[in-house]
């Protein structure tokens, strides 16, 4: 009976495994692609498998003071089409989204939207400092403790995140004028969209079906 | 009838030529497309890209002693850019204590850089939060951070610094970048399982280490060096005297010192290794070898340093890993010869 001692072979073998270093070869993607492409679609988009609220919930109402210290209710722009930012001064997807923001609450002026930003859970003083930035046209109000900011995380949302609170950080609604959320989004890092296309893309959908 | 597959010249000697020698690489799919590589850096973002040299820094540990990252050289290193606020980096900074812990007995370095933020916070952050092995350094500026920083990641952020704000880097003994991750919320993994499997498949298994230490030996005296080679469980390595001539017999030397005669290498009894109906002349675990070292009557006072070298096949039941070496420092003190009449 044949017996083959494959020991030498083993070592043979694993030589071709040792020695070759994977190499880093990668194929070039469309040049420019990088600079200023927006996606078709936005790519984390809270649906219902992260839970409640998403898509094609009623938005939590809430009532909270804005920088003047005049209370905000969601409930009060019944009838209005809400863009609803979560904005904080420590991320730096929040500050370059900062005024893609006031230029969308210009741009829509008078169009029957309303564009509110809440401030999520932070001191004071770093409120304010998000606030010096630019001037901020809209509403920016004070979330202190995040309870609205956690009323409007859905157990899914970057479920991994130790504090809750800063979960929905650089998220974006948009509300219909029925209150029910139609569009909403958590910070993509990957495919980030800094000039708030997808969240206008939205606005628009929302006006043409009240104008047809 | 019995076949013995032993060849007369080393077997992996000829594979390995044929292995290593610009065998053609299958086109393989981008980084990014690869499961939990989502965030890493784009060849079209620009400099640095992985393949190419990391920027060399120094920057103050907790301490405020300054660390040159070029003091890391010789290790694979781990690099991650973090801020306390930022809830993702906090999420992470556990497991990256885990990874840190874990990789350190295959002599990776890791090394986590707070971008952008007052001394206090960060040491107040990091003796809470930071464990060793792991090697926390404080970019106050954001001046190294920003150099590392791809000019087209992030193209919205103004502040350069930021747009590496969470990212992970593995850098290879020589300081290249063989992998560069920017953080993808789409996919957002704390426990770094991507980045622990990448490291897996490039940093080899530490199978063998190797120690002894320092010696104090009067002028014209001599010492007994013991070298303590120790084999990781589960592996042996070649004896001596190999049992076969194609096996590589691990070998203790030393580089020439002047003054300083290193005899020869004295080996402890080898085990048996039973592979099929052959015996294997092995070392496995603890593996003390004995070399007698001779300083000269003339030689010079002073601290200094012998180079050793370990030579080895190491093997397993059912395979055997590349012939490789271990290299070793051995401080050696000289004093003053001793008064003999």
């Amino acid at each position: 009976m044949a017996r083959v001692s494959l020991y030498p072979l083993f070592a043979a073998a694993l030589a071709l495994a040792a020695c070759a270093p994977p190499s880093p070869a990668v194929a070039p993607i469309a040049a420019g692609a990088a600079e200023d492409a927006t996606p078709a679609q936005p790519s984390i988009v809270v649906t219902e498998a992260m839970g409640s609220p998403h898509v094609g919930d009623a938005a939590p109402d809430f009532d909270l003071p804005d920088q003047q210290g005049k209370r905000v209710k969601l409930s009060e722009a019944r009838g209005s089409v809400v863009v609803l930012a979560f904005v904080a001064s420590f991320c730096p997807f929040s500050k370059a989204e900062q005024p893609h923001l006031a230029k969308l609450a210009t741009d829509y002026a008078g169009r029957n939207v309303k564009v509110i930003a809440i401030g999520i859970n932070e001191p004071e003083a770093d409120y304010r400092s998000y606030l010096a930035r630019i001037p901020m046209n809209l509403p920016v109000l004070r979330d202190e403790g995040g309870k609205v900011a956690l009323s409007f995380t859905p157990p899914g949302a970057q479920s991994e995140f130790k504090d809750r609170t800063k979960a929905l950080v650089t998220s974006n609604l948009v509300i219909d004028r029925d209150g029910t959320i139609r569009f909403f989004t958590l910070v993509d890092t990957v495919n980030f969209d800094a000039k708030l296309v997808h969240v206008r893309r939205a606005v628009d959908r929302l006006l043409a079906d009240h104008s047809g | 009838m019995k076949i013995q597959v032993l060849a007369a010249i080393p077997l992996w000697a000829c594979c390995a030529g044929v292995a290593c020698g610009g065998a053609p690489t299958q086109a393989a799919a981008p980084t990014w497309q690869r499961p939990g590589l989502g965030g890493a850096v784009r060849p079209e973002m620009g400099s640095p890209q992985p393949g190419e040299q990391a920027p060399d820094f120094a920057l103050p540990d907790l301490d405020g002693r300054m660390v040159p990252f070029a003091s890391t050289r010789g290790s694979w290193v781990v690099l991650h850019f973090t801020a306390t606020w930022c809830p993702f980096c906090d999420s992470e900074v556990n497991h990256l204590n885990a990874l840190s812990a874990a990789f350190a007995a295959r002599s990776v370095k890791t090394v986590i850089v707070d971008v952008e933020e007052d001394a206090a916070t960060w040491r107040s952050y990091a003796s809470q939060h930071v464990t060793p092995p792991m090697i926390a350094l404080h970019d106050a500026s954001g001046a190294v951070a920003s150099r590392f920083a791809p000019p087209r990641a992030q193209p919205s952020f103004d502040d350069r610094a930021q747009a590496v704000l969470d990212a992970t880097l593995i850098l290879d003994p020589h300081g290249t970048i063989r992998l560069f991750l920017l953080p993808d919320s789409a996919h957002f993994d704390p426990t770094f399982r991507a980045v622990r499997a990448e490291l897996e498949k490039l940093v080899p298994q530490a199978v063998v280490a190797v120690r002894a230490a320092p010696q104090a030996v009067a002028a014209g005296a001599s010492a007994d060096v013991a070298v303590i080679v120790e084999v990781a469980p589960g592996y042996h390595v070649m004896a001596d005297r190999p049992s076969a001539p194609n096996y590589v017999p691990t070998r203790v030397e030393f580089s020439a010192e002047p003054d300083v005669t290193v005899g020869n290498a004295r080996y402890p009894a080898a085990s048996s290794f039973r592979v099929g109906d052959r015996a294997i002349a092995t070392f496995e675990g603890t593996v003390q070898v004995q070399l007698r070292l001779d300083v000269g009557k003339d030689a010079a006072v002073g601290d200094r340093r012998l180079h050793g070298v370990v030579r080895y096949q190491a093997c397993t039941a059912s395979l055997c890993l590349f012939p490789s070496q271990r290299t070793f420092d051995v401080p050696l003190e000289i004093k003053e010869a001793k008064d003999v009449p």
